[in-house]
């Protein structure tokens, strides 16, 4: 009996060592999911307000040279309106759909494939539909300046710390594997237009735009790093 | 259930995106959101029976407006098609409507209105600041210099047509143009003159010999063209192509006649030559039923076809037996009336060119005639109520460019009014609606100068053009896939009304309908009384005037109306003497010769320059498209904003196909890779027109390949207006290395 007891009291004493353990692992993989998606909204428009993203960042962030830097006002503007708008001249927006192929070539609905289901570019891919169900799935509703780009990274790095919290680990390292593969070109797109524009003539307005696109790929790179980290620790 | 806010617990004071609940046990259960799975089950729901809605619209890729079918599943679009019932697409829809029906989607939409800031940059700003502050504006002008400094250019649709003039037109002001000063209104005008009608066709099913002056179906624009002509070709007509370049309509050619650019009514005179001086025409016609022939036949004895020859270049034997076999097929035949080509707005003579086009017509006396050139009517909407649709007051003043220009047609008018206007100071706000000016009505420099000078410049569009981009407010419309628009009626030998009818929902929430914009500009600028209607509450009263409603047409997608009684035979001439017109008072009241005769080019190419010539391709026909992914795609992976060269001439200079030219002309100098081609007539150059954009927002466009209307100087045609796109002479050099 004494050895059960002590058996059980060793047993015990793992169990919560392990809770601890599990306790610990939980808030570090929320944390990373936190993190995330603050980095993630930092690719939205925040106006004036854009100090405090980045300082929500900040407090997330397990090391805080790892969170992008504040920039100053006139380069978050030229990000805000002319990297990170649709249609803007050096437009980098991050939605999943314009890196990937409209459509599945192989998905053929009532014996048609799509007509463009090949063409990248195009806003409400597959991507976009995928997330849109599962928003729909989890009654959380698109405000209406995403309602063209569901899978915009603000809003689906925010659905995988969702996830995470929730504690469905499976589901968020799903959304990291598949809705996150496409960075690399969005940092190729954000290096293009720099250099793209390294031939303009100098301005004010050239010279803020280049540091804007800089900072986009800061950010850029520091989302691939947090999606990489935070699926590590869901692995 | 538990608020998604209160599962941000690790950090509770950032912003969050997504609205609504969200619930623990929802994200616990919502599976591997695995996109295969959810593919699998999305193809599972097709099977059996997915949302699928299949509704009408009118393609927006050209302006030629053909009737299409689109088929969204669960709300996206899937597929287009051609509508087999429609005359102009007859089930087939051209490159360009399958291209721009990815609008809706593109990444190079505008998406909320913008306002040029004082750096020259664009800020978004909201639809009731941007509104008000236009309709300040425009009160401002008003007060200060009249209505009739305002101006409004469309390129016509359904909506913008109605609502555009009526907007002008609620403000006082008359000056309302369309494009066509930029297509075809030396050629509508021309025929207008003579004819009555502002365009005829050809009788394709019954025709034996037809010419082509210029212009290719297979390049542009409507598919059921195409059918036509090949059906023609197949049934053994003879199809003669009188081009400087062999086009893609040579494949269903019997001739290619090569000419020299510009002298297409020299060859056009030495064929009426040939049937006048050999008593070849018809009599019984030109007795009959035309004016001021015996004029033409004294003017036209000066046009031997060695005349001819020794302007156009094409042999005076090859003017001869086109002229005897086009009087041994007549009266089933004709000269095809064009449309922008060679002289819808190309020359000093195109206006002139038209007219003969119609005048050996009228010799060869196939006018109406079973496979000869068929005048046919056109339907429009019958009255509507005038208390809920209020008649707009005519404004008192006269259009802007009608005095010096009043051979143009009343219905288009010289836009290039609107250019000379602001550079003078007599406009100072511009409204454009669905049109890019800048790029392609003239000389873009010239148009960024003359609205640099305005007070107020506002264009509404899908996308940031060349002319957005010389605006003070940019306001976006949706696409066409996604808006209702009023009515469009169809003419020919059988009238029809078809719709644009909204296929998907409003993509991006900030963009309107032409409507809704015209409707808000109205209210801003207070004349909001004549739009006090939505868009759907008219367009049923039109279609309920001509027997019909919008549910009848959105399930039919087009609808047949009332038989016009199309009959062959001559036909009534709408002109003042109710005759053909071989000669016209008010072309003498214009200051120029009443008797259809000769007018040279404009400007001739020195020794060691060429003539340029420009073109429709069978993926662009406007600068418009150029942006869009699929047709940009295809422009790129075969080099279509290449310069065409004549073998010969390439030899001569050192260039090999695939070389890269410097292009100069008085106005401006580019580089452009070179196509080395035996299809063009030596001493010609050949640019599509399409290419060559300068809006940094339209990143596919920008930098591809030169725009012909950057080397055309600013030069308006006598008489009409129009903006001789052609007049220009060019020299071209290999740029080394």
């Amino acid at each position: 009996m004494q050895e059960t007891r002590g058996g059980a009291a060793r047993a015990t004493a793992q169990t919560s060592e392990r809770e601890v353990v599990r306790d610990a692992a939980r808030v570090n993989v929320c944390a990373k999911a936190a993190y995330l998606s603050t980095i993630g909204a930092l690719f939205s428009r925040w106006g004036d307000d854009y100090e405090a993203a980045y300082e929500a960042a900040r407090a997330t962030a397990a090391d805080l040279a790892i969170a992008p830097a504040t920039p100053v006002g006139a380069v978050r503007c030229r990000l805000e309106n002319e990297v990170l708008t649709l249609g803007a001249p050096a437009a980098a927006v991050p939605v999943e759909s314009l890196y990937k192929p409209w459509a599945d070539g192989r998905e053929r609905r009532r014996g048609v494939s799509a007509e463009f289901g090949a063409a990248r570019h195009l806003l409400l891919g597959d991507s976009a539909q995928h997330m849109r169900a599962l928003y729909r799935a989890l009654e959380l509703e698109v405000p209406m300046e995403f309602c063209a780009m569901p899978d915009h990274v603000t809003l689906m790095t925010e659905v995988v710390a969702l996830c995470v919290d929730a504690g469905n680990h499976e589901a968020a390292l799903a959304l990291l594997s598949e809705h996150f593969d496409w960075l690399d070109a969005y940092e190729q797109t954000l290096l293009a237009h720099a250099a793209a524009l390294s031939s303009a003539p100098p301005s004010a307005r050239t010279d803020e735009l280049a540091r804007a696109l800089a900072h986009g790929r800061e950010l850029a790179v520091a989302l691939a790093a947090a999606v990489r980290d935070l699926s590590v620790s869901l692995r | 259930m538990q608020e998604k806010e209160a599962l941000m617990h690790c950090n509770p004071t950032r912003r969050t995106f997504l609205k609504g609940t969200a619930a623990t046990a929802a994200l616990a259960a919502v599976g591997t959101c695995s996109v295969a799975a959810w593919r699998a089950e999305q193809a599972e729901a097709a099977a059996t029976g997915a949302a699928k809605i299949q509704g009408a619209s009118l393609c927006n890729g050209c302006s030629s407006k053909c009737g299409l079918i689109a088929t969204a599943l669960d709300g996206r679009l899937w597929t287009v098609e051609g509508m087999k019932e429609h005359p102009y697409s007859k089930g087939t829809l051209c490159g360009r409507g399958h291209g721009a029906a990815q609008w809706a989607y593109s990444d190079g939409r505008l998406t909320q209105p913008m306002k040029r800031a004082a750096d020259g940059s664009f800020v978004p700003i909201s639809w009731d600041d941007a509104l008000s502050e236009i309709g300040a504006k425009v009160q401002e002008i008003i007060a200060e210099a009249g209505p009739e400094a305002l101006a409004i250019i469309q390129d016509p649709r359904p909506s913008g047509k109605y609502y555009s003039k009526r907007f002008m037109n609620a403000l006082g002001s008359p000056n309302v143009y369309t494009h066509a000063a930029a297509c075809n209104l030396s050629k509508e005008s021309g025929i207008q003159e003579a004819t009555g009608a502002q365009n005829f066709s050809v009788d394709f099913p019954n025709t034996k010999m037809v010419v082509f002056i210029g212009r290719s179906y297979g390049d542009g624009i409507r598919p059921s063209s195409v059918k036509s002509l090949a059906g023609a070709a197949e049934g053994g007509a003879r199809v003669v192509i009188v081009d400087p370049r062999l086009n893609n309509t040579g494949v269903f050619a019997t001739d290619w006649v090569p000419i020299r650019p510009g002298a297409d009514i020299a060859f056009l005179l030495g064929i009426a030559n040939v049937l006048v001086t050999r008593d070849l025409y018809d009599h019984a016609f030109v007795e009959q039923s035309a004016v001021g022939f015996p004029e033409f036949a004294a003017q036209v004895t000066e046009y031997t076809p060695e005349w001819a020859e020794g302007i156009c270049d094409v042999p005076a034997d090859t003017i001869v037996e086109i002229a005897e076999s086009l009087a041994a097929a007549a009266p089933a035949c004709a000269i095809e009336p064009s449309w922008r080509a060679a002289f819808g707005c190309a020359y000093q003579n195109s206006f002139e060119t038209a007219r003969a086009v119609c005048a050996v017509n009228a010799l060869l006396g196939c006018w109406g005639q079973k496979g000869g050139a068929l005048i046919t009517s056109s339907p429009k909407a019958g009255d509507v109520d005038p208390v809920k649709f209020p008649e707009v007051p005519k404004p008192a003043a006269k259009r802007l460019g009608d005095a010096e220009y009043p051979l143009a047609l009343s219905g288009t008018g010289t836009n290039l009014a609107v250019l000379n206007g602001c550079a003078d100071g007599a406009i100072q706000g511009v409204f454009f609606y669905n049109s890019n000016a800048v790029q392609g009505y003239a000389q873009p420099a010239k148009w960024r100068e003359a609205l640099s000078q305005a007070k107020l410049v506002v264009t509404i569009d899908v996308q940031m053009s060349e002319t957005a981009l010389a605006s003070d407010y940019v306001l976006p419309e949706c696409t066409v896939l996604e808006r209702l628009e009023l009515p469009e009626f169809i003419g020919g030998k059988k009238h029809y009304v078809a719709l644009r009818t909204p296929v998907i929902e409003r993509i991006h929430p900030e963009t309107r309908p032409c409507d809704e914009i015209f409707a808000g500009l109205a209210e801003a600028c207070g004349v909001g009384e004549y739009f006090d209607f939505t868009v759907e509450e008219l367009a049923e009263a039109q279609l309920a005037s001509v027997g019909t409603s919008i549910e009848e047409v959105r399930e039919a997608g087009i609808v047949e109306l009332a038989d016009p009684g199309f009959a062959f035979g001559t036909p009534t001439f709408k002109t003042p003497t109710e005759k053909f017109q071989f000669a016209s008072a008010k072309v003498a009241e214009a200051g120029l010769n009443p008797v259809i005769g000769y007018v040279p080019r404009l400007v001739e190419p020195a020794e060691g320059e060429f003539s340029l010539i420009g073109g429709k391709q069978g993926i662009h026909s406007h600068t418009m498209t150029l942006n869009l992914e699929a047709l940009n795609a295809i422009s790129r992976e075969y080099q279509l904003e290449r310069l065409w060269m004549a073998a010969s001439d390439a030899a001569d200079l050192g260039i090999v196909d695939g070389d890269t030219v410097e292009l100069s002309s008085s106005e401006c100098s580019g580089q452009v890779a070179v196509k080395v081609t035996e299809r063009l007539k030596p001493g010609v150059l050949f640019l599509p027109t399409h290419y060559g954009g300068t809006s940094p927002y339209l990143t596919r466009a920008q930098g591809f390949g030169l725009n012909m209307m950057d080397f055309v100087p600013l030069h308006l045609e006598p008489g009409v207006g129009s903006t001789m796109s052609q007049e220009v002479a060019v020299k071209v050099r290999k740029v080394e290395g």
